[in-house]
């Protein structure tokens, strides 16, 4: 091994200017593709994720923007009192979600962090495939002390068994301290009954106050909370009524035997109340919206990927060319076929491993830079520059199969030429 | 003594490159060399010689007929069996050197050790300095070849072909790019290395070094017409 490696770095050393080339070039590949799979995670992902939910079956729903006067808050939500009995009188609607969001707090361990409330259908909804260590708290009895599932985030809070006491209160945004609502304060009692090892990138809390939803991840608007602690807590009527509808937005969703009848009917009873869309209309405009952005990122992707390859068959060629005649030369001093292509894939691979450091670091020193940032815009677009050990180890080897594949290809065909003739030319 | 190779009824043709069809370059070529000779074939060019010089060397392959080599049956013998014999017992050098120019003269002459599993990667440079003392270029060891005389390059080419201490020295016109005082002194090299007990064999245009080696064979389109021993 000592000597082929030696031979390998021979010819690392014989050609320093074509070597370095190839390194800008494997560089160069391994970054844009990582910001294409980056991209293409960031535009389909959402779309991917929610097109087989019952999310397609429903209705998304935001009240009219008007403030209400009397209480303060800027959201005037009195048309619940005739949508909820109409919701509820409809045989073919399955369920209204209560994704709202809460602040809360052990009152043991003076931490905040966020707290998520859901129904079941929108918790299944979002948490389907996730894996989990425990049980997820949907299914089990309301009880004090009521079951949660924790996600720990950075730091590793909670684990099954733990009692949170919870001092929770409403923190929508609509619905501020300088416009408080009674009653908006609760301390409850809770058993983290599932910790889970994932949290939906978007923050699921549909808080936002708008007239339009034009992708699902407008929907579920918010910041990246990979870092943050979370608390998923089951929707408690009993408690939570009051606060069920703070943020003003809600999905309806329709049993599956429903027709496009069914629906469009409701839709026309609920128009007097606010704004409201299909879910599968603001899929499919998902859908339209990853497509539009696929096509035009995608072609740059292409266009580079294409110039990068071909760049690298060509000075590959060049420099097997340049190296043919050595090893020829080491063919009539007794190496073999097997023996030389082990030098020479050992010397490509060498030369792509200098390239996979140089882009690992190159690519995480600038996430790490974008990500801590104070520019909004950097800080945003931070997830492109993401490669996490495992996709980059993944990139790493599909980029090395590539990298060989076109390195080889030259220099099987030169090899065709006699070996012997190879050696007597100067 | 005892024949180092046998070839029987060898037979070579290139497809496709005569005139009329497939060029036949070796004909029932039948040959014995004995271990410690020093021979010499000489030929017109394109009459067969470096043919079967690649041939005997394990770097070209022939269509029917036998070759046995160390009593080894080389056709029935797959590539890595091949380059064993090539690196360990047979060793050419070649009238255009066959050097690596960019590489120093100590990396050269190591060459053959690479790719021999006996020889440890520790012990190659002490067993490089050793041939290149041989030869007398000890003095060198560090130097690029590119920047080496004609006379020299060859000297490393034969230190190169010794340091494994073959069985066999394949040796294709060494001379031939030579002006006559170095080429003599490179035939007394060989001469003396054939002193040694190592098997030489020599193509050649030149009738002078032919004299001086114990057999001569002489090959004509393709067949050996005659043999000369001294």
């Amino acid at each position: 091994m000592m000597k082929t490696i030696r031979l390998a770095v021979k010819f690392f050393s014989k050609q320093k200017a074509a070597n370095l080339l190839v390194i800008i070039i494997v560089v160069l590949m391994l970054y844009v593709t990582t910001i294409a799979y980056n991209q293409y995670n960031q535009i389909f992902g959402s779309y991917m994720y929610f097109k087989d939910t019952p999310i397609s079956q429903s209705i998304y729903f935001m009240g009219r923007e008007a403030a209400n006067t009397e209480n303060g808050s800027l959201i005037d939500n009195s048309y619940l009192d005739d949508l909820l009995p109409l919701t509820e009188s409809q045989n073919n609607i399955a369920g209204v979600s209560s994704i709202c969001a809460f602040s809360a707090s052990d009152t043991s361990r003076d931490s905040g962090f966020g707290l998520y409330m859901y129904d079941k259908i929108t918790a299944n909804t979002l948490y389907n495939g996730f894996s989990l260590q425990g049980e997820w708290p949907w299914d089990l009895p309301l009880l004090s002390p009521y079951p949660v599932v924790v996600y720990n985030g950075a730091e590793s809070r909670y684990k099954v068994g733990d009692v949170i006491e919870l001092d929770i209160y409403a923190a929508s945004p609509l619905v501020s301290i300088n416009r408080p609502v009674a009653d908006r304060h609760v301390i409850l009692s809770c058993k983290v009954v599932g910790i889970t090892d994932k949290v939906y990138p978007f923050a699921i809390s549909a808080n936002t106050k708008s007239n339009f939803a034009d992708t699902v991840a407008g929907m579920f608007s918010g910041g990246d909370s990979e870092k943050a602690t979370c608390v998923f807590l089951p929707y408690i009527d009993s408690i939570f009524h009051d606060y069920r509808f703070a943020s003003d937005t809600m999905l309806i969703y329709f049993k599956d035997s429903s027709t496009e009848e069914d629906i469009r009917q409701f839709q026309s009873q609920i128009n007097k109340y606010g704004y409201n869309v299909r879910g599968s209309e603001i899929l499919q405009a998902t859908k339209k919206e990853a497509d539009y952005q696929f096509r035009k990122n995608f072609f740059v992707f292409y266009t580079l990927s294409g110039l990068v390859l071909v760049s690298l068959m060509t000075v590959s060629f060049l420099n097997a060319k340049r190296l043919t005649r050595t090893i020829a030369i080491y063919y009539v001093n007794g190496c073999s076929n097997y023996k030389a292509i082990r030098i020479y894939l050992t010397y490509f691979t060498g030369l792509y491993l200098l390239g996979f450091g140089l882009y690992y670091a190159a690519i995480s020193i600038q996430h790490l830079l974008m990500s801590g940032s104070s520019n909004f815009m950097d800080n945003v677009r931070s997830y492109l520059y993401a490669a996490d050990p495992k996709t980059a180890a993944a990139l790493g080897l599909a980029g090395l199969a590539a990298s060989i594949l076109f390195g080889m290809i030259p220099f099987w065909l030169i090899r065709r030429k006699s070996r012997i003739q190879l050696v007597k030319e100067n | 003594m005892s024949a180092l190779l046998e070839l029987y009824d060898l037979n070579k043709s290139y497809k496709g490159s005569g005139k009329s069809g497939d060029l036949h370059v070796l004909k029932d070529i039948s040959l014995q060399i004995f271990s410690g000779e020093l021979i010499a074939i000489m030929g017109k060019s394109g009459s067969g010689k470096s043919t079967l010089l690649n041939i005997i060397g394990c770097v070209d392959n022939f269509d029917s007929g036998k070759y046995l080599f160390d009593e080894k049956q080389i056709r029935s013998l797959k590539d890595t069996a091949l380059s064993k014999i090539r690196g360990k017992d047979i060793c050419f050098i070649f009238q255009d050197f066959a050097l690596i120019e960019e590489e120093s003269v100590v990396e050269n002459i190591k060459t053959t050790l690479y790719f021999d599993r006996s020889v440890s990667f520790l012990k190659m440079r002490r067993m490089a300095v050793e041939a290149a003392k041989k030869v007398g270029i000890e003095d060198i060891l560090t130097k690029k070849v590119n920047r080496l005389s004609g006379g020299q390059k060859q000297r490393v080419a034969i230190a190169r072909a010794i340091v494994n201490r073959p069985k066999l020295i394949l040796a294709d016109e060494p001379t031939g790019s030579l002006d006559s005082a170095t080429a003599q002194s490179i035939l007394d090299m060989l001469k003396d290395i054939h002193s040694q007990g190592t098997t030489i064999l020599i193509v050649t245009h030149d009738r002078d070094i032919a004299r001086q080696c114990d057999r001569t064979l002489y090959i004509e389109d393709g067949r050996i017409i005659d043999t000369v021993s001294k």
